[in-house]
């Protein structure tokens, strides 16, 4: 096929070509069969391209994956989390609550600005959307405790764990305004986790009680409500019409 | 819950709406949760296998599908979240294939241009499924003409981020596409059809 319109169909197709080029290609293809028959095909190709469905693969590849794919374990059980040789320095530890107070002042300011995610303006279509009792949140129940720690920079290091506590507090208020309209399957899923992260803090507290001075039981309470926060805001962020 | 994944515009539709728990998945699975991760892995396979049997070839796609699952397992601290976690994995998808392709020194027959590569492609028997046939006929495509044809007319790309991608021009990301259309057209003949 050698007619040089032949090879601007394709631009012609995908809406690329000047406009004066395509008011000839127009005029010639008024006239010529061959391009205006070529013309059908590809346009032919270019809808069926985009109607290609996705496939699962022939047999199951998670075994593969998973053998790779080995929890962090971020959140544990404390005792397990306590070998001996694991300590911060007092200086570390400060310097590392001072991160999370401007972490967390940071992520108020942000959230303060922008307000939440449209979360008043929903109207859904989806029938999968409906109301439903709150319940899975029980776990983001819990009352703040503060832990006073004893030592250098002791008063520091309660701030931003009151700080942290805060941040948790109104996220966990603006959860609960949304999780009406959240899919229960999210909602319970997401339940489990702050439940798992829960107990984990609570335990640190628990054990602060018995050693206030425990910097490596700070750490590991600091941890656990980094990641509340972490969790607790990707969830609060999750646009309204996608939940 | 989550079936479909991705946010990829084509003609300006939305090809499939984000699964609902995809961001508290992300989330959970950054932060070491497996079972998390399982269900995005789950939800967003299909896609990814088939993107890995449509730039790959299905001799590989399995391995690829795996691979690019665990990279991005590894990689899921550096999503942010700022767009949907189906469009991170599946750019990371090609990227990974792309790299890979790359490493077998593969890309000489995408930079071929020559009528040495095209290949004979039957007319498409009465009464098959136009999108099966589809699928078999790029596989028989030239490496370069197959992937500008895949990103661009599957998947939605621009000419200008494909190049970018392929490391070529946008002029040849064209012709390449041109190419890979006339040679798919002939898969679409049937009897009865123009």
């Amino acid at each position: 096929m050698s007619d040089v319109w032949v090879h601007r169909l394709s631009e012609y197709i995908d809406d690329e070509l000047a406009s004066e080029d395509r008011a000839d290609l127009e005029a010639h293809l008024s006239e010529c069969h061959n391009c205006s028959h070529t013309l059908r095909e590809l346009r032919a190709v270019v809808e069926s391209a985009g109607t290609l469905e996705d496939h699962y693969p022939p047999r199951d590849l998670w075994e593969g994956i998973a053998q790779h794919v080995k929890p962090l374990a971020k959140v544990v059980s404390l005792e397990e989390a306590r070998p001996g040789a694991f300590q911060f320095s007092a200086a570390q530890l400060l310097a590392a609550c001072l991160a999370i107070m401007v972490f967390s002042g940071a992520m108020g300011w942000i959230l303060g600005s922008t307000g939440p995610a449209d979360s008043n303006s929903g109207h859904f279509a989806d029938e999968s959307i409906r109301s439903i009792d709150p319940e899975p949140l029980r776990g983001v129940e819990r009352q703040p405790d503060i832990i006073p720690v004893g030592g250098p920079g002791a008063a520091t290091v309660a701030a931003a764990l009151r700080g942290f506590d805060k941040r948790i507090t109104a996220l966990q208020d603006e959860l609960r305004a949304r999780a009406a309209t959240m899919d229960p399957e999210t909602l319970a899923n997401l339940a489990d986790s702050i439940v798992m992260i829960d107990d984990a803090i609570d335990e640190a507290r628990v054990a602060l009680r018995h050693e206030p001075e425990s910097e490596y039981l700070l750490a590991h309470l600091t941890d656990s409500m980094l990641m509340k926060v972490r969790v607790l805001t990707q969830a609060t962020q999750i646009p309204v019409n996608k939940i | 819950m989550r079936i479909d994944l991705g946010d990829k515009e084509l003609n300006g539709q939305k090809r499939n709406r984000p699964p609902a728990g995809d961001s508290v998945d992300a989330a959970l699975a950054s932060a070491g949760d497996a079972g998390a991760f399982e269900r995005l892995y789950r939800g967003h396979v299909p896609r990814i296998y088939s993107l890995a049997i449509r730039m790959a070839g299905p001799d590989e796609a399995e391995e690829l599908t795996q691979e690019i699952f665990i990279r991005a397992w590894e990689k899921l601290s550096s999503f942010k979240g700022n767009s949907a976690f189906g469009t991170w994995l599946f750019r990371l998808g090609i990227n990974h294939i792309l790299t890979r392709r790359a490493n077998l020194n593969r890309r000489r027959s995408r930079e071929q241009t020559g009528d040495d590569l095209m290949v004979d492609m039957p007319a498409r028997p009465a009464g098959t499924d136009i999108r099966m046939d589809l699928e078999v006929a790029m596989r028989s495509l030239p490496m370069g003409a197959r992937e500008v044809f895949v990103l661009h007319d599957a998947e939605g790309y621009k000419h200008q981020e494909i190049a970018g991608m392929l490391e070529i021009t946008v002029g040849t990301s064209k012709s390449q596409l041109h190419r890979a259309r006339m040679m798919l057209r002939k898969v679409l003949r049937s009897e009865g059809r123009a």
